[in-house]
């Protein structure tokens, strides 16, 4: 009995023995693992040391800051509880304490970095919709985020930029502005503060210009032309010529009548304005300028700047303030141009050559003093028909920027060899506007036409004129002119003849420059709107 | 009206019989905008020639040719067709393009023109009378011009493009990235608590062990600073709620090894910078208190970084013995202004959480260790401490830079 108690006491011992063999090793292999930097391993040690021994305060505290840097934290905060509990009073209390404050420290960390992450998520979902163009999802996102983070000023920039694009300028700004308050580097103040100048300018502008429909540039809302290419006009104030709006509803219509009020035809005239005014329409922008210049580049149109030069087929000679001469390249013609400056920015032609259907055009315009067109005079010599040198002239009549009434007079000196006819022809157009001050009608007049043959046409051109008019008498007045129409020559079964060709007329409305029909003497212009 | 117009059509006649059909040379050196030719026209009855020069300019001398042989041309047609009947019609005379010089006023322009066309109407009269048909080739050669190139006849009033608008072009590149955090931060914050030596109860201490016999003072050798109270909601607190009391001076041998003077100037460093982490809880303002926390984290950096220096130094050295000295928290501060430059001090043991965070100078801030290494006297002492704090608290030395960074420090101490 004694022998087995005896055995059982060294087994006992030996077990003994070992566990402290273990316990000794686990601990010092903990230690050198910790040193190592090997937190993981160190950690396999010091449990295996706290399996070896149990709640060993020396052990726990190691154990906890093992854990710690091993960043299992909650683990580690276990075996601090632990000690705490058992140990209240160790010797290693302090340093338990510390572990426990900096357990706490990492419970805060975490706790940021995890709301980091959130808010990280949001800014990069964010920064991947606005790369695919998703900008109503970027700035919801952005807002999100500055509702996290308010301070954050890449939020606030970032929304800045979303808005830019999507062409809310207003709130862009007011978003750079506050970006500007919360960046402290002030280069980057500088930076922000030139971006939303240029936003600022380009709101200003939008306000207050225009865009050349032809060549993009950007023109001040009064202009009538574009001094670069001499299109327009574009009188953004005319009722006249907000006449013919693209809305629903609304229609311009043209009835033409003969002489003796019989009734022609009736042309419905398309919209021009897509965005329902002048103004509108032709606002400027600078998306709008580049589609415009964008446009007319693929159309072979070339550019120095926003200035347009031409295209294979045309050189538009720039001088240095207004286009001064259109040459065709290959047939050699010119067209010159004279102007002045009304105001900053504003050209009023002077004299401008016109081609319209291979006839070319001189005009000669005044202006009152609000630079409305006063006069035009138009030459040109017929080439369609006989070359008569036909002259016309308008007088316009303004009450602020409606148009009231125009009164026209045209006509011709004829050659000897036809027998020197004088031929002259007047009309006058006049407006009605509603209680809104918008067109309602425009009517053309022709109030007389007379032609008049004063010598006798020399041989076989006399029986030609018999032949146009066999009522015609010397030195008084062909009857029935408008009837027929001022006819000069035949050609085969056909006449020739010089219609009234208000054409070159361009800048009165865009509903009557035509070219009236033989025997029409009156056109009405209808709208609604 | 009649007989003046004779007049000028016979005085035209007489010139043109002669007239070299040019204008006067261009002065020398301008350069010429327009080409032009002239025309003597043969007028049927009565015989003879009337100088045309109002014709048509163009802008280039080959189009001015082009346009003057096509006239040719068609008169051409039309003589041959006079000439079946009166073998004495004459071809009009063209004269060569040349730089147009002509000053011909409105009038003089269209009375030329008038006269153009009087002798027109007159040789169309004659083929008339010859019974040429108003529709054949020769009258329509009479009248024929030179065509006008189509595109000059674009309307004034053009719609707008409707191309489709350019595809809006977003890339990531436009936007700021934030950094109110730093992902490039170790996950894991650095500990500097020590591990403590364990007794094995009556087993003795395996051989390798005797290396480390001399355990370092640790912390239980000199008590933490008591816990601090956090600072109240946004108001900033007195130096004493922030900043530890200093430790009770302890019995200790004459001299500390280099690690136990580590070990006790960093761990009360650590519990102070821990102290103004507690205290920035109470401040609202996330702005704020992630600065602070940022500073914060970078002095544990700073503070695991100096620990390693202290340490490596060796016990004789001047920072080993500078931290053994530095036991009082004037004595403390004298130490960090030594190191990291007096401006460093009221940072170093803020008054307000808030104090934690300064500001180093752009240059210095962007690339610490080069203003540190700067031999040019670019930097002055004082800049080159702080880049010595930027340096250990941004940065994890490799050895050889501890090296360095011993000799640095050895020399600020000096």
């Amino acid at each position: 009995m004694k022998m087995r108690l005896l055995i059982l006491f060294f087994f006992a011992l030996g077990a003994f023995a070992q566990e402290e063999d273990e316990f000794t090793k686990s601990v010092f292999f903990g230690k050198k693992f910790a040193d190592m930097g090997d937190y993981a391993s160190a950690v396999e040690q010091y449990a295996k040391a706290d399996a070896a021994k149990p709640d060993q305060p020396a052990v726990l505290y190691n154990l906890a800051v093992v854990l710690a840097r091993a960043g299992r934290y909650a683990e580690a905060q276990v075996k601090v509880d632990r000690y705490l509990e058992l140990f209240p009073e160790g010797a290693e209390r302090a340093n338990v304490g510390r572990l426990q404050l900096e357990l706490q420290f990492q419970r805060e960390l975490q706790k940021k970095r995890q709301a980091d992450q959130e808010y990280a998520d949001l800014f990069n979902r964010a920064r991947f919709s606005y790369g695919r163009g998703e900008l109503a999802e970027a700035l919801r996102l952005y807002a999100q985020a500055e509702q996290l983070r308010p301070t954050d000023a890449a939020t606030v920039y970032n929304q800045g930029i979303v808005l830019e694009k999507q062409g809310d300028y207003v709130k862009a700004i007011e978003r750079f502005r506050r970006y500007s308050e919360l960046e402290g580097d002030l280069e980057k103040k500088a930076t922000i503060d030139e971006r939303v100048f240029t936003l600022q300018r380009e709101l200003d502008d939008r306000a207050t210009k225009i865009v050349c429909g032809f060549c993009g540039r950007k023109l001040p809302s009064g202009a009538t032309w574009c001094e670069r290419c001499w299109h327009g006009p574009y009188a953004v104030q005319s009722p006249v010529w907000n006449s013919r709006a693209c809305a629903s509803g609304a229609s311009a219509t043209r009835a033409t009548y003969f002489a003796d009020g019989r009734f022609s035809r009736n042309d419905v005239l398309p919209c021009l304005w897509k965005e329902g005014s002048v103004l509108e329409s032709l606002r400027w922008s600078a998306a709008k300028q580049r589609e415009i210049q964008a446009a007319r580049k693929a159309e072979g149109w070339t550019y120095s700047g926003d200035i347009i030069q031409g295209n294979k087929e045309l050189r538009f000679v720039q001088g240095p303030q207004y286009l001064e001469k259109i040459v065709a390249t290959s047939g050699g013609e010119i067209l010159t141009y004279v102007a002045h400056e009304h105001g900053e920015g504003m050209w009023l032609l002077d004299r401008e050559d016109l081609v319209v259907d291979a006839t070319r055009y001189t005009n000669r315009y005044t202006f009152n003093e609000a630079g409305r067109i006063a006069q035009q005079r138009v030459d040109y010599q017929n080439t369609a028909a006989c070359n008569h040198l036909v002259s016309m002239t308008a007088d316009y009549a303004w009450d602020g920027d409606a148009l009231m009434s125009v009164n026209l007079t045209g006509g011709y000196e004829g050659f000897p060899a036809e027998g020197s006819p004088s031929s002259t022809w007047t009309a006058t157009v006049s407006y009605a506007y509603d209680t809104n001050r918008r067109l309602t009608s425009e009517e053309l007049n022709v109030t007389s036409q007379s032609k008049t043959y004063n010598v006798k046409p020399h041989g076989e051109l006399r029986d030609e004129v018999n032949r146009l008019y066999p009522t015609m008498r010397l030195k008084k007045a062909i009857e029935g002119l408008q009837r027929t129409g001022d006819l000069c020559v035949a050609s085969g079964a056909a006449a020739l003849a010089n219609p009234i060709d208000l054409r070159p007329f361009y800048a009165l409305s865009p509903n009557l420059a035509i070219q009236l029909p033989m025997g029409v003497t009156k056109a009405v212009v209808t709208f609604t709107y | 009206m009649r007989f003046p117009l004779l007049a000028l059509l016979l005085a035209a006649a007489a010139g043109a019989q002669q007239a070299p059909l040019l204008c006067p040379p261009a002065p020398a050196g301008r350069p010429c905008e327009a080409f032009h030719y002239h025309v003597a026209l043969f007028r049927p009855d009565p015989r003879g020639f009337s100088e045309l020069a109002a014709v048509q300019p163009y802008a280039t001398q080959a189009a001015c040719e082009r346009a003057r042989e096509q006239a040719v041309a068609a008169n051409e047609r039309v003589v041959a067709a006079m000439r079946v009947k009166d073998q004495k019609y004459e071809a009009d005379r063209f004269g060569p393009c040349h730089c147009d010089m002509t000053a011909l006023t409105d009038v003089q322009r269209v009375q030329q023109l008038r006269t153009a066309e009087d002798i027109r109407l007159r040789v169309r009269e004659r083929l008339l009378d010859y019974k040429v048909p108003v529709d054949s080739d020769p009258m329509r050669a009479l009248y024929a011009e030179p065509p006008i190139t189509p595109a000059l006849s674009t309307p004034k009033l053009v719609p707008l493009p409707s191309t489709a608008p350019s595809p809006l072009v977003t890339s990531p590149d436009d936007l700021k990235p934030t950094n109110t955090f730093d992902t490039t931060k170790p996950t894991i914050a650095a500990l500097d608590l020590p591990l403590v030596e364990i007794e094995q109860s009556g087993a003795p201490a395996p051989a390798l062990s005797t290396a480390e016999a001399s355990p370092p003072a640790g912390p239980e050798a000199s008590p933490p600073p008591p816990p601090v109270e956090t600072v109240e909601e946004q108001t900033v607190q007195p130096e004493p709620e922030v900043v530890p009391e200093a430790p009770a001076v302890v019995e200790e041998p004459a001299e500390l090894s280099a690690e136990a003077a580590a070990e006790r100037f960093i761990s009360y460093e650590t519990e102070r910078i821990q102290n103004v982490l507690k205290a920035s809880a109470a401040i609202t303002d996330e702005d704020v208190k992630t600065k602070i926390f940022e500073a914060c984290m970078q002095r544990i950096q700073l503070l695991s970084n100096l620990r390693l220096l202290i340490e490596g130094s060796g016990s004789r050295s001047a920072l080993a013995a500078a931290a053994r000295d530095a036991q009082s928290e004037a004595d403390r501060l004298a130490f960090v202004a030594r190191l990291f430059g007096e401006g460093v001090k009221p940072h170093w043991a803020p008054s307000d959480a808030r104090d934690v965070v300064f500001d180093v100078e752009p240059e210095i801030a962007a690339a610490p260790e080069r203003a540190l290494r700067d031999t040019t006297g670019r930097f002055s002492g004082e800049q080159k401490k702080r880049a010595l704090y930027l340096v250990l608290a941004q940065t994890q030395p490799s050895e050889d830079q501890r090296l360095w960074l011993s000799t640095v420090v050895e020399g600020f101490l000096r």
